[in-house]
């Protein structure tokens, strides 16, 4: 890049800065409920008016039309600015339902889907895990029958995350029980509105109410909803996940830096620092928090070049995930006792269990490792 | 890694890979160790060796082209020494180069002519140790943000846990040149990580090979996902200390403000990459990895000499919990320049 470039980029740096402060809603989001999502809304809303939205998304869509670059320095801005990161019903339309209609979806799905979006009018859910299938997802037993120009699902869906506020579900049905368990998938959109989807929710043990299960019986969906062919659902999803292990959660991830840097100086206040063993293992989660901005900085160059995501995106994902557990215990030893009393980074330490479950348990990932990356026997 | 690196810097490595090789294959390697353990040699590596590597220019790598080096900068740098640790080359390869910067930069211009000819070694000062000190030499030694080459006293040499790395107690006397600039340390600690990050690689590489034709049960150890995780374990490693180089590297190439940071960062994850995997390297080798035939011992020891090199995390832990906070803004133009493409998703 040029020193123009550079000087460019600066500028670009300090109006999102100048933007945060000024725009910051000054209050933390509300928990899981309905307020949750109006609160979401607005804030997305706010940014997509002022242009701050899909910065990297194509202008037809609503988006920027910029380059990744512009998009990190707004992640890294963000967290720099000390928003939270991380719980909101917009997570998966944004990180992850949006990406895959770009990547895989029709002109009139990305036409129709993705604006509404950017404009924070419609929160999206994941309808990926069920009962029977969490690491063996291909498994996955929920039927869609073809009638007409529609498909019928029955069947139930498990792990879902914000599905009370969502709108919109990328749902992974079985419409081929015949064939091979990875040939018969088709990933379609689901209207959360349809009659015959009940949604119960599930209860997390960080207190968390954003889990729920979800039931299908006889939900009618337009087959204009499925997303690239019937049956080539499972290579849509596949991309999908790439993008969930890889770049899509560059904002959490570097979240997570912004946690670290939290410990640190709540160390430093209890002086703790002449702590050797405490030292050293809070020295070891920083430099594992600059490596992981660096692994997911070369994973989103490379895949940004073209190259076809390499199974090592998913080290990344596993090695942040592995990362969190450090940062978690380390806040429990860092508290001492104080840390049973119920407070922010007892909290953290009861989410960070997730973090080696969450989309894909961390030994199926090092299954994908070392079977794609390192061509290990199955 | 082929778009973000060039084809001329990948070069690098695949000439060094190919040159060390041949020039020390391990039977070399271990006939080296055998005489210097036998007294029967102060040096590390025989002279015919290292001149052929000077006359690689290895030891003027980083230095201007105008003061006789070879132009180029950190990240050439890591893909030499990356080479260097994976095929544990024997000699005071880091410490000579540094040696090569601080004669450089102080103006030793003669000196350092003999450094990258490869007439003259340097080894390093680590705590109470010189390593790879030779009698009447030069060693290499960080105090703060300085850097010194000071003249070697008496060298009273011990038993060294890697018998291709001379050890002596440390005795340094009058300082010959010395650099003020505190991210010399950040740039030394970078071939220390580069050559951590090639052993943790080679082992990556040993276990993954022994794990797909070992069978047991009638099948290849690898279908176990007890060595299969352990190998995946090993791969994020390699994979977090590259990346986490690699970065630095241009960091301390665009001498940001927070190089020395993200260097401390990568000499702690190159650390843990190389005494983890070296370590998982034995175990997934079961008892054939604990016999001295084997070369798994051989990467257990060197990376075990060079944990503790430019003070190890004793040094790098405090520069790493200095700052706040972790710091964003300063992206080398590089590493800019990899995002810098048009919205294509």
């Amino acid at each position: 890049m040029s020193g123009e470039g550079q000087t460019d980029l600066r500028v670009f740096r300090e109006e999102i800065r100048t933007w945060l402060a000024e725009n910051n809603p000054g209050t933390p989001p509300p928990l899981d409920t309905v307020e949750m999502r109006e609160w979401s809304s607005e804030w997305q809303r706010r940014q997509f008016d002022c242009g701050w939205a899909g910065i990297d998304w194509p202008v037809e869509y609503g988006g920027r039309g910029l380059s990744f670059l512009e998009q990190i320095v707004w992640f890294e801005e963000y967290v720099q600015s000390g928003l939270p990161v991380g719980h909101s019903c917009f997570v998966v339309a944004l990180a992850h339902a949006g990406p895959t209609l770009i990547a895989r979806g029709s002109d009139e799905q990305k036409a129709t889907y993705l604006p509404p979006i950017l404009r924070g009018e419609t929160p999206w859910c994941q309808g990926f895990s069920e009962p029977g299938s969490g690491s063996d997802l291909a498994s996955l037993k929920t039927r869609a029958e073809i009638d007409g120009d529609m498909l019928v699902v029955n069947g139930q869906k498990v792990w879902t995350s914000y599905a009370h506020l969502a709108d919109f579900q990328e749902l992974l049905v079985r419409t081929d029980p015949a064939a091979p368990k990875h040939k018969g998938i088709t990933w379609v959109i689901c209207d959360m509105r349809t009659p015959g989807i009940d949604v119960r929710p599930i209860r997390t043990i960080d207190g968390g109410a954003h889990f729920s299960e979800i039931f299908y019986e006889d939900v009618r969906i337009p087959i204009a909803n499925v997303v690239d062919e019937i049956n080539q659902g499972w290579s849509v999803a596949m991309s999908t996940l790439a993008i969930e292990r890889g770049p899509a959660a560059l904002d959490y991830q570097l979240g997570t830096l912004r946690d670290i840097d939290a410990l640190v100086e709540l160390a430093k206040e209890r002086q703790l620092l002449k702590n050797d063993e405490l030292a050293a293992r809070l020295a070891a989660v920083r430099a594992e928090g600059a490596a992981l901005r660096s692994m997911t900085y070369l994973s989103v160059a490379e895949a940004k070049s073209g190259a076809a995501p390499s199974a090592m995106t998913t080290a990344v994902r596993t090695f942040w995930g592995e990362l969190q557990h450090k940062v978690g215990r380390l806040a429990i030893d860092v508290l001492g006792s104080d840390s049973l009393e119920l407070g922010t980074w007892s909290a953290y330490w009861l989410t960070q269990f997730s973090a080696g479950i969450a989309g894909g348990t961390k030994d199926i990932q090092k299954n994908i490792i070392g079977e794609r990356a390192l061509g290990l026997p199955r | 890694m082929k778009f973000v690196l060039s084809s001329e810097q990948l070069e690098v490595g695949t000439v060094a890979a190919k040159v060390l090789g041949q020039l020390v294959p391990f039977a070399r390697l271990r006939e080296l160790a055998d005489a210097a353990e036998a007294g029967e040699s102060a040096l590390a590596i025989d002279e015919e060796t290292w001149r052929q590597c000077a006359e690689l220019g290895w030891f003027g790598l980083g230095i201007p082209a105008s003061l006789g080096g070879v132009g180029c900068g950190p990240i050439e740098e890591v893909l030499l020494f990356v080479e260097l640790g994976r095929h544990l080359a024997p000699g005071p390869f880091a410490s000579t180069v540094i040696a090569s910067w601080v004669a450089s930069a102080s103006g030793h211009h003669d000196l350092a002519a003999q450094f990258m000819d490869g007439s003259r070694r340097a080894g390093l000062v680590v705590d109470e140790f010189l390593v790879d000190a030779e009698p009447g030499g030069l060693v290499v030694q960080f105090e703060g943000p300085s850097c010194s080459l000071c003249e070697v006293g008496a060298l009273e040499q011990v038993p060294s846990v890697d018998a291709s790395v001379r050890l002596a107690r440390r005795d340094v006397r009058a300082v010959v040149a010395r650099v003020d600039d505190p991210l010399l340390a950040g740039r030394a600690q970078l071939l220390i990580s580069a050559m951590e990050l090639g052993i943790a690689q080679a082992v990556l590489d040993m276990s993954v090979e022994y794990a797909k034709f070992r069978t047991q049960f009638d099948k290849p150890i690898g279908t176990f996902q007890a060595v299969k995780h352990r190998c995946a374990d090993m791969a994020m490693r390699v994979h977090a200390a590259r990346a986490q180089t690699l970065f630095a590297g241009y960091h301390v190439e665009s001498r940001t403000p927070d190089a020395a940071f993200q260097a401390a960062a990568a000499k702690v994850t190159a650390t843990r990459a190389a005494k983890l995997n070296t370590a998982d390297n034995v175990q997934n080798h079961g008892a054939i990895g604990f016999t001295v035939e084997h070369d798994a011992g051989l990467f257990a020891r060197r990376a075990h000499m060079l944990e503790f090199a430019l003070g190890g995390e004793r040094v790098a832990g405090p520069t790493l919990l200095e700052p706040d906070r972790h710091r964003f803004e300063t992206l080398p133009p590089p590493v800019a320049e990899w995002f810098d493409v048009a919205a294509t998703r």
